[in-house]
């Protein structure tokens, strides 16, 4: 096959695999980067959300990444609002991928549906969030930072990440250390979109630098970090790395690559914090 | 006494190899690393290649890093035997130890690997790496541990095109996650350019540029990292 003919039948197939979807490949390439979007998070200008007010000696809460909230309005919040709610859940986050291309309908429909749980929300953002030239804007102009920390019933402090591209970069590392340094007292989730590890095979949906993955795990150990939540792997995972508990929790509507999607919930009792896997059985469809 | 070991090995390749003078390709090399809020790390590294028998070679290579990370920073032995006339159909394998004293993490593996030369001076090859990260204080400089919390298998690849050849220039360019000393996931693409000149009999200077993606699964790509390289290499 001539070079010519080859370059001409990978553009038709790269064609055939966008045509289907309303996704803006230009974002691919010149999205906000982290830098970007990390200064507009430490501005001052954006809201960062208030913390919910709780029992400080009994308190729940769910953690769960990739809502994937479509135009056609499938997602699973519905069932989440059913199950979780009378569970007693305080609050709950989203870990990114809120919307599936970011579209301003999946938008909307992401916004009504989360507000429908009827329970107060914190969301960071995911790489799907950003496939439309105005991702970033709605979601600043929506939920505020990417990146910012709320601390609960002075028990929990929850630091939210941005990590859309897989990557932190040098200004959000630096706040992160300097936040982890901080509250000593209080128990430490780390709630961001990438995961640092996603299991023994060679798949690729985990932060890509061995040097990042390193130099977080450390700073975790040093600062006694409790949990690290994440999704982007459409799965479930546990791992625990020297005394941090890793999850992976996905909730997506369609297809999951590993187990069933779901959320962990979280329980303040008794002076410490317990964690359960709550599980949506998609043979119940 | 890990690292010794492995540089009592290296230093016995090279002791050998300097017995049979035609048959080692000895090389160092000053690195700079930059990986933005991650890593900033000077390297010095050194290592050589020896033909022990016709069809195989024995390769070995240490690296020790300052500014961030100081102290060891990477050994490792590798044996590369050519099993097929036909395209240049070489087995290789390597085992690895990498370390990051300041984080306190160091990672072992073991990595195998099919090269070929299709044509000349066109290098490709394809393998697995089992790398086992030790993220315990206590333990992370050890070679010998290979039980992890957070193990993976990892593809490896390599495309290498040594394009021009003149007037003693040669220049390539590259694809791997894996070299001789280190590995990258195989979502970031590491490449670049690699340069030598023939400078003396038998040594040549040498030159690298490398970079690396990240968000290859998020479909949001970024070149984030770069690696310069500065060295000799000798053919004797």
């Amino acid at each position: 096959m001539s070079s010519k003919r080859l370059f001409y039948s990978l553009l038709t197939l790269a064609a055939l695999l966008v045509s289907g979807c309303d996704i803006d490949i230009g974002q691919f390439f010149f999205h906000p980067t982290v830098e970007e979007r990390m200064a507009d998070n430490l501005s001052g200008q954006l809201q960062v959300p208030a913390p919910v007010l709780v029992n400080p000696d009994s308190f729940r809460f769910a953690m769960f990444g990739d809502a994937h909230v479509r135009a056609d309005r499938t997602s699973l919040l519905e069932w989440f609002r059913t199950d979780a709610v009378p569970k007693g859940i305080d609050f709950f986050c989203v870990l990114g991928d809120l919307t599936d291309e970011a579209t301003k309908d999946e938008q909307e429909i992401a916004k009504a549906q989360l507000d429908s749980v009827g329970r107060p929300y914190y969301c960071t953002l995911g790489n799907h969030d950003l496939y439309q030239a105005g991702g970033w804007e709605w979601f600043k102009t929506t939920f505020g930072p990417s990146c910012y920390t709320v601390v609960i019933g002075n028990r929990v402090k929850l630091l939210f990440l941005d990590s859309a591209e897989g990557m932190l970069g040098q200004d959000q590392f630096d706040w992160l250390e300097l936040e982890l340094g901080k509250d000593d007292r209080l128990v430490k989730i780390v709630a961001t979109h990438f995961p640092l590890y996603d299991g023994t095979k060679p798949i690729m949906f985990r932060m890509p630098s061995t040097e990042e993955r390193a130099k977080l795990i450390s700073l975790f150990a040093r600062y006694g970090v409790h949990s690290m939540v994440s999704g982007h792997l459409h799965g479930w995972r546990y791992t625990r790395i020297n005394e941090t508990n890793h999850f992976i929790s996905a909730m997506p509507p369609g297809h999951m690559d590993y187990d069933n999607p779901g959320y962990v919930l979280f329980t303040w009792a008794h002076d410490s914090l317990a964690w359960e896997r709550v599980e949506y059985e998609l043979d119940a469809d | 006494m890990s690292a010794r070991l492995y540089l009592v090995v290296i230093a016995a390749i090279c002791a050998v190899g300097f017995a049979e003078p035609a048959r080692i390709r000895p090389d160092a090399y000053l690195g700079f690393r930059y990986e933005p809020g991650v890593e900033t790390r000077l390297l010095l590294a050194g290592g050589a290649e020896w033909d022990f028998v016709e069809r195989a070679k024995l390769f070995g290579g240490f690296a020790v890093g300052a500014i961030d990370n100081p102290g060891i920073a990477h050994y490792g032995i590798g044996v590369s035997a050519k099993v097929v006339d036909f395209a240049k159909v070489r087995l290789q394998a390597q085992v690895n130890h990498d370390e990051w004293t300041s984080w306190q993490v160091g990672e072992n593996r073991i990595a195998g690997m099919v090269v070929t030369e299709p044509l000349r001076r066109l290098e490709l090859g394809i393998g697995l790496a089992w790398r086992a990260p030790i993220y315990d204080p206590e333990q992370y400089h050890s070679p010998f541990k290979w039980s992890s919390e957070a193990p993976e298998w990892n593809w490896v690849y390599r495309l290498d095109w040594t394009f021009l050849t003149r007037d003693g220039f040669r220049v390539a360019l590259w694809l791997a996650n894996l070299d001789r000393l280190t590995i990258h996931n195989p979502q970031q693409f590491p490449s670049g350019l690699r340069a030598s000149y023939a400078a003396w009999q038998h040594w040549r200077l040498t030159a690298q540029i490398g970079t690396a993606i990240k968000g290859l699964s998020a479909l949001l790509f970024r070149f984030t990292e770069m690696d310069l390289r500065l060295g000799v290499s000798g053919e004797l």
